[in-house]
């Protein structure tokens, strides 16, 4: 893999956002609640019930500092992938950070200054693998760190689970003695 | 250049001559623990991958604390998928409702982890069992790929020494210290880095007192914090374990990203308001702030050191007409030390309610906020809706803070009430 790009619209968020009572509300973790696409139509609904109407598939978040602050529950990214979102942030909590890769969401944790550089609506390039994020009205280039490829290859699973789909399929000795053998699987 | 304890820890668990702070390792976690309330999907994304149980069945441990009191049938349904599943994968360390108790309080208790290990939990505040000495990070629900294969992707954290000096005030707690520490590092610093705390005022504090300070880092996004054990805690484990274990300490010459030193005598007793834990300000501060609730308890708390230091000012005294005062043990074992030393007969005859143990109010359960009502508690964060309505509002502080405004009704130094 030697790019891993996306190219969309910025959608602009500002500093601390958070998790519960932001990108999903606390509710939907106390009710352990996982379908994205659920979640995804909730997503900000407690601070802004409008919101997912302005975000379509493909675009980009660009916030600013401590994004998605907040005790790091993973149904607010989920919620992203529900939205088909990525996202490019000034900072993020490490805890948080996690559980956008394990939701699979395209995100670069640290970029600093990178919402001065946009407004709403601008096309916006991102190449997670060397960290290039491009504001295509501007034709301004901003070189960011990049992600590790290891966590590329989760995100591009889909996340965890996607990588360990194929980790199972690819080295099924590694967890000898506890697959189900595919024809007598009685799991649901 | 020497090594940090989160260095050396790693370095053994990613089976590495040596590992610096920004590399990207593969490590095998002695434990694992998760609480209730997530284990049903992570156990559930296993059966679907098809795998039939986890990579070590004796190395996870799981407690019944979130939902402990059921009182929906979603609730009712996933807590018995919950008990179903961990007995078909033959999970070993299961304390279900009887044998119970906050999972991150548990696995101390219970000697199941030990000085110098390196444990990864899926809950956020994981950090907590780093009071007893070992590495403890939160992968939140990215703990699937660790249940499966038995390995967890880590960057090697730089390392914040906090140097602890005298002792608390009789006035003070443990939280003092934390919440001090936290705004003092803040959340911009503290992002992805250990706290590794040292000096002569760290070895003034129990365990309790160490679980609380620990407890505290990922509120500032610390990936965890580590106390250094000293004899105390050494003899605490060998009491609750047969198993060997190893104690890690950081090397003399090992490199710091920063340094604090903190006279932890001189600290006042502190308050986190909302709408974060980093937001602090001196009890004495904060005037005419009335309260509806209060609570003891959380992983943050809930042990006997605050039970202690809350029965000892309720004392002879009452709890304020217009609060409803809970007190939650963090364990079975906690409740039953509390009955013994007669605690429990104090909190009922001051009029405080005690609840069984759990993570309680901390989590919205037992006590949800209406809108517009106030509580003060030991509770684990403070943002709008952790206790209930997006509008209710969240204070946090420690055992003797939250109980001295229970008395009074409002948010109240405790020196106040202590001649």
């Amino acid at each position: 893999m030697k790019s891993m790009i996306f190219h969309g619209k910025a959608i602009l968020l500002g500093d601390n956002v958070p998790t519960d009572g932001g990108l999903a509300s606390h509710r939907f973790v106390t009710e352990q609640v996982y379908d994205q696409e659920f979640l995804a139509k909730h997503c900000m609904s407690e601070i802004d019930p409008s919101w997912v109407k302005k975000v379509n598939p493909g675009d980009i978040i660009v916030a600013g500092k401590r994004f998605a602050c907040g005790t790091p529950h993973v149904q607010g990214f989920l919620a992203l992938k529900g939205l088909k979102v990525a996202c490019v942030v000034e900072s993020i909590p490490r805890g948080s950070f996690r559980s956008a890769i394990s939701a699979g969401v395209p995100i670069l944790p640290r970029c600093p200054d990178v919402h001065s550089h946009f407004s709403d609506g601008d096309e916006i390039k991102v190449d997670y693998f060397t960290g290039a994020v491009t504001n295509c009205s501007s034709s301004k280039v901003f070189q960011y760190k990049p992600l590790h490829e290891t966590v590329l290859d989760i995100i591009n699973a889909g996340g965890d689970i996607g990588y360990l789909q194929i980790l199972i399929k690819m080295h099924p000795e590694k967890f000898k003695g506890r697959l189900c053998p595919p024809p007598l699987c009685q799991c649901k | 250049m020497g090594l940090t304890i989160a260095q050396k820890i790693l370095a053994k668990a990613s089976g590495s001559s040596r590992v610096e702070p920004g590399d990207f390792v593969w490590a095998r976690p002695d434990m694992a623990t998760m609480p209730d309330l997530s284990a049903v999907e992570r156990l559930k994304i296993l059966k679907r991958l098809g795998l039939t149980t986890i990579w070590d069945p004796t190395k996870l441990i799981i407690s019944t604390d979130h939902r402990v009191m059921v009182v929906t049938d979603r609730e009712a349904q996933l807590s018995k998928e919950m008990r179903d599943l961990i007995r078909e994968m033959g999970i070993v360390h299961f304390y279900d409702l009887g044998r119970h108790g906050i999972v991150h309080q548990q696995c101390v208790e219970l000697g199941l982890v030990r000085p110098g290990m390196f444990v990864v939990g899926s809950d956020t505040h994981t950090p907590t069992c780093g009071g007893v000495g070992v590495l403890a990070v939160a992968v939140n629900h990215g703990l699937p790929i660790l249940l499966a294969t038995g390995e967890i992707w880590v960057m090697i954290p730089e390392t914040i020494r906090v140097t602890l000096f005298e002792k608390l005030p009789q006035y003070g707690c443990a939280r003092d210290i934390a919440l001090t520490i936290g705004a003092l590092i803040g959340s911009e610093e503290g992002n992805y880095r250990v706290i590794e705390f040292s000096g002569p005022g760290l070895d003034t504090l129990n365990l309790d007192q160490r679980l609380t300070l620990c407890n505290f880092a990922p509120e500032i996004g610390c990936k965890t914090a580590v106390a250094p054990p000293n004899e105390d805690i050494l003899k605490y484990v060998s009491e609750r374990s047969a198993e060997p274990f190893d104690p890690v300490l950081s090397d003399k010459d090992a490199e710091f990203v920063r340094d604090y030193n903190l006279d932890i005598s001189s600290l006042e007793p502190t308050v986190a308001c909302p709408p974060s834990p980093d937001n602090i300000k001196h009890a004495s501060m904060l005037k005419d702030i009335e309260i509806d609730w209060a609570f003891i308890g959380s992983c943050a708390a809930g042990r006997m050191d605050d039970l202690r230091a809350a029965a000892a000012m309720l004392k002879g005294r009452k709890v304020n007409k217009r609060v409803k005062f809970f007190i939650v043990p963090a364990s079975q074992e906690i409740y039953l030390h509390a009955i013994e030393e007669g605690l429990i007969k104090i909190f009922i005859e001051s009029n405080a309610v005690v609840a069984p143990p759990s993570c309680g109010p901390c989590y919205g359960n037992m006590v949800h906020l209406a809108n517009g009502e106030t509580c003060i508690g030991t509770g684990t964060r403070n943002e709008p809706g952790r206790m209930g309505g997006m509008e209710a509002k969240v204070y946090i502080a420690g055992a003797l803070v939250v109980t001295a405004s229970a008395i009074t009704g409002r948010i109240t130094d405790p020196r106040k009430l202590m001649g």
